[in-house]
C-alpha cells in the first residue's frame, strides 16, 4: 500500500507554491487593488455612485471636499475604474494592501471646495467647476451665472424665473395650455 | 517584546468565523492545503482559542455571533493577536450599510476595549475574498511588526 502511495506521490511531484520565495500564481484577469492618483482626481464623485461597497466616499469637511478610497472595504469589482472619467483610479493585479496599521488602508485627497455665490455653501470642487468651464467654453456655450449656484439655489432661481415668466404671460393675456 | 515572543516559536492559529459568507474561509483553507501549505512556515491550525496565538477573524461580526466571538477572544492567552481577513472584517464590506452586525473588527475592538479585553496586535488583510498569499503576508507582517506600529 505505502509503495503505491509513494509511487503516486513521486509521479505527481510537488504541488506546493513556495510563496513568498516564489512569485504568486496570478492570472492577467485578476482584479487587484486600485491605485488612486490624487493629482488626476477632480472630485466629481462618479466613483462613489457606482461603488457597491461604499469603499469610495466623497465627503464635505468644512471648506474641503474629501475623496477617500478605503481599501479595507473594497471588493475589487473595478466598477470605479470604468466609471472614473479622469483615469484617477488605476486597476492593478496587486493584492498587497496587508498592514498592521488601520490608517494605511485609506487613500485620501482633499479638494478645495467652491462656494455658492448666493448661499455660500460648498457644493462642488473648484477643479470640477474649472473643468466644466473649460468644456463649455470649448463648445462655445455662454456660461450663465445660474450655473455657478449650488443645486438648491439653482432650483429656487429657476422657479423664480419661471414664475416671472408666467406672470408676464398672464399680464399679456395669454392663457397657457387652454384653447 | 511581543513580536519577539511570537517570532521565536511556531504560530498557532484559530479560525474564527463571525458571520462571513465563507469566501474568506475557503481562502484560509486554501492557505492550509498543500498548494500553499503554511505548516512549512510553522503556522498550525488549532481547534481551541486557548491554544492560539493568532485568531484568523473573518466576517463583519454579526449580532448573532457576537457573544461567541467575545468568549473565544477572551479565552485566548496574552499576547493576543487578531488577523482581520477580508473586506467584511476590515471595514464591513458590502454589508457596511445593513443593520445586524458591528461593521468589522475596528468596532468590535472598541467594544472589547470597553470590556477590558485587550487585543495586543491587529493585522488587516483586505480583499473580497482575501488571497491566500495575502493571508500569509498578513501573518508574516503581524509577527515581524515593529512595536508601536498598530493603532
Ligand atoms: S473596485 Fe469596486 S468596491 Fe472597490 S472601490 Fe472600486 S467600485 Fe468600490
Ligand atoms: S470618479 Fe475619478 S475623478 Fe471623479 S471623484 Fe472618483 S476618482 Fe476622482
Ligand atoms: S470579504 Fe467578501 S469573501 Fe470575505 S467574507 Fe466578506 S463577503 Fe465573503
Amino acid at each position: 500500500m505505502i509503495h503505491r502511495i509513494l509511487a503516486l506521490a513521486l509521479k505527481s511531484g510537488v504541488a506546493t507554491v513556495r510563496y513568498p520565495r516564489q512569485p504568486p500564481i496570478l492570472t492577467e484577469e485578476f482584479r487587484g487593488f486600485l491605485v488612486f492618483d490624487p493629482t488626476k482626481c477632480v472630485g466629481c464623485g462618479a466613483c462613489t455612485r457606482v461603488c457597491p461597497a461604499n469603499a469610495m466616499n466623497l465627503e464635505i469637511r468644512g471648506n474641503e471636499i474629501v475623496v477617500e478610497y478605503f481599501a479595507g472595504r473594497c471588493i475589487l469589482c473595478h466598477l470605479c475604474f470604468y466609471a472614473c472619467p479622469f483615469g484617477a483610479l488605476v486597476a492593478t493585479t496587486s493584492f498587497d494592501r496587508t498592514t498592521t496599521n488601520f490608517e494605511d488602508l485609506f487613500d485620501r485627497v482633499a479638494h478645495e471646495g467652491a462656494a455658492c455665490p448666493s448661499c455660500g455653501s460648498i457644493h462642488a470642487t473648484k477643479r470640477l467647476i474649472q473643468f466644466v468651464d473649460l468644456v463649455l467654453k470649448s463648445e462655445g456655450i455662454e456660461i450663465e451665472d445660474r450655473l455657478r449656484l449650488c443645486p438648491e439655489c439653482r432650483r429656487i432661481e429657476a422657479l423664480r424665473a419661471l414664475n416671472a415668466f408666467r406672470i408676464g404671460m398672464e399680464r399679456e393675456g395669454v392663457e397657457h395650455g387652454v384653447e | 517584546m511581543l513580536s519577539m515572543a511570537l517570532s521565536r516559536r511556531s504560530i498557532w492559529v484559530f479560525h474564527l468565523n463571525t458571520g462571513s459568507c465563507n469566501g474568506c474561509d475557503i481562502e484560509i483553507l486554501d492557505a492550509l492545503t498543500p498548494v500553499h501549505d503554511v505548516e512549512r512556515l510553522g503556522i498550525k491550525l488549532v481547534a481551541s482559542p486557548r491554544h492560539a496565538d493568532v485568531a484568523l477573524l473573518t466576517g463583519p461580526v454579526t449580532v448573532k455571533t457576537l457573544p461567541m466571538v467575545v468568549r473565544a477572544l477572551r479565552a485566548m492567552p496574552r499576547p493576543r493577536a487578531v488577523l482581520a481577513i477580508g473586506a467584511c472584517a476590515c471595514g464591513g464590506g458590502i454589508w457596511h450599510y445593513s443593520y445586524p452586525h458591528l461593521g468589522g473588527f475596528e468596532n468590535l475592538r472598541k467594544l472589547l476595549d470597553s470590556m477590558g479585553i485587550v487585543i495586543d496586535v491587529v493585522g488587516y488583510v483586505p480583499g473580497c475574498p482575501a488571497r491566500p498569499e495575502a493571508i500569509i503576508d498578513g501573518i508574516i507582517k503581524l509577527v515581524t511588526r515593529k512595536e508601536g506600529g498598530s493603532r
